[in-house]
């Protein structure tokens, strides 16, 4: 989390992570939690090649569509939420500016490599989603979306027997890697954990 | 500010390290390289010349001359922006100079140039469109760059914004996009030199990249904004 966290307005939280990890899908669990506590959400998407994460989310039914925005990324996902985060800050002034009782902003990274992270322009505070199917080595390998995220978030935990994943390795190593900076394992799809990650995001950047 | 200091301020804000947000526009490139219409280096940098003669030249050029001249009468300066409107026809294409123009004005807002936030509250009050090349004249004349710098940064992002599409769409290496801003360095100070029209005699011709950009209105498949 960085100084920007006192400004005014909506949080504004980074989501970051590999192709494939659930980086939609924990959106996905979190609208609900935070529109069941009250909290007006709106959501920024990276998608890369297509509209089809902007999509999911707009014909969801969690939100009205218009809050949920597509930015283009030109091919390089994390050049528009590092360096040159100009349309992302730009689309969520925007939001910010249309709905003046925004809570928080969640903006989705297009899927990207481990060194993949946040401007501290863009966001407030950023969490870095892996799953279990990418190896169980992934941690280990200290990229810095993964030592430098707020928060790591552990996806899919309930496949790892299936694809030999040690899950209290990744949980050992990742803690270790982070200077026992938080992570949280999660099932996006059955919502195993998301409370958790919506504690962090209440603990850190809503304060209420 | 002084010579030297001048040189900085034009690296500084000619920089593709300048968050702009052009990284994220190809102008019509990416539908013409999809419709086999693009497909080397050679096609690339005659896409670029062709821009500059038929859009930038008569066109931006024009517009940022007029608002650079106008910078100080705020609702002339809305008429040009509304001129622009109307002669954009391409959705894709006027909605991607108005995305720039207002991102510009939001980052030099937050560096506290003035004149950027007065017209990004116009933008946002839906009293001012905001296009491209009218904020870039605004902008740049309000941080002490003289017209001429102000054409050249104009030109030279946009050749910048081009190779870069065209480099990310694997059209050209990065050796053959500093041969070609080599190139059009001629090209550009020509029509840097040339006349400044009345703002009522803007025009620009530019069918293929039009037409590709209506084309990429409508494609599911695109990396680019437009």
């Amino acid at each position: 989390m960085n100084a920007a966290t006192v400004k005014n307005g909506p949080a504004r939280v980074g989501i970051g992570g590999p192709v494939g990890s659930g980086k939609t899908a924990l959106i996905e669990q979190l609208i609900p939690y935070f529109v069941n506590r009250g909290n007006e959400v709106a959501i920024v998407t990276n998608d890369l090649v297509t509209k089809e994460d902007a999509k999911r989310l707009q014909q969801s039914g969690l939100l009205a569509p218009e809050r949920v925005v597509a930015v283009e990324a030109g091919a390089c996902p994390h050049t528009v939420i590092r360096e040159d985060p100009t349309l992302n800050i730009q689309a969520a002034d925007r939001l910010e500016h249309d709905f003046q009782n925004l809570d928080l902003i969640l903006i989705e990274s297009g899927g990207d490599n481990l060194a993949s992270t946040f401007s501290l322009d863009l966001v407030d505070y950023w969490m870095f989603v892996i799953d279990t199917s990418e190896g169980d080595d992934i941690p280990r390998k200290r990229g810095p979306g993964i030592v430098q995220s707020d928060l790591l978030v552990i996806n899919k935990v309930d496949i790892a027997p299936y694809v030999g994943a040690d899950v209290d390795l990744m949980v050992k190593e990742g803690t270790e890697v982070r200077n026992d900076k938080p992570l949280v394992l999660t099932n996006c799809k059955t919502g195993q954990g998301i409370s958790e990650v919506g504690d962090h995001i209440i603990k850190n950047v809503l304060f209420n | 500010m002084n010579k030297q200091e001048h040189i900085l301020a034009l690296l500084q804000h000619g920089d593709s390290f300048f968050p702009s947000g052009a990284v994220s526009f190809s102008w019509g490139l990416e539908m013409l390289k999809q419709d086999d219409f693009v497909s080397s280096k050679h096609d690339v940098e005659s896409f670029l010349t062709n821009q500059l003669a038929e859009r930038w030249a008569p066109f931006d050029r024009v517009v940022l001359a007029h608002t650079f001249d106008q910078s100080d009468a705020i609702d002339d300066v809305i008429k040009i922006d509304r001129l622009v409107e109307c002669m954009t026809l391409p959705t894709e294409l006027r909605e991607g100079s108005k995305r720039l123009g207002a991102a510009l004005c939001s980052t030099y807002a937050k560096l506290g140039v003035a004149k950027a936030e007065q017209y990004q509250q116009l933008i946002f009050d839906d009293a001012a469109l905001g296009h491209l090349s009218v904020t870039q004249a605004l902008i740049w004349k309000a941080i002490g760059l003289d017209k001429n710098s102000v054409l050249t940064l104009s030109a030279y992002n946009f050749c910048v914004a081009i190779f870069g599409a065209a480099l990310r769409l694997g059209l050209v290496g990065h050796i053959d996009c500093q041969n070609s801003l080599t190139k059009v360095r001629t090209l550009i100070s020509d029509y840097i030199a040339l006349p400044v029209t009345d703002i009522e005699n803007i025009h620009a011709f530019t069918p293929n990249a039009d037409i590709a950009s209506m084309r990429h209105e409508n494609t599911g498949t695109r990396l680019f904004a437009n």
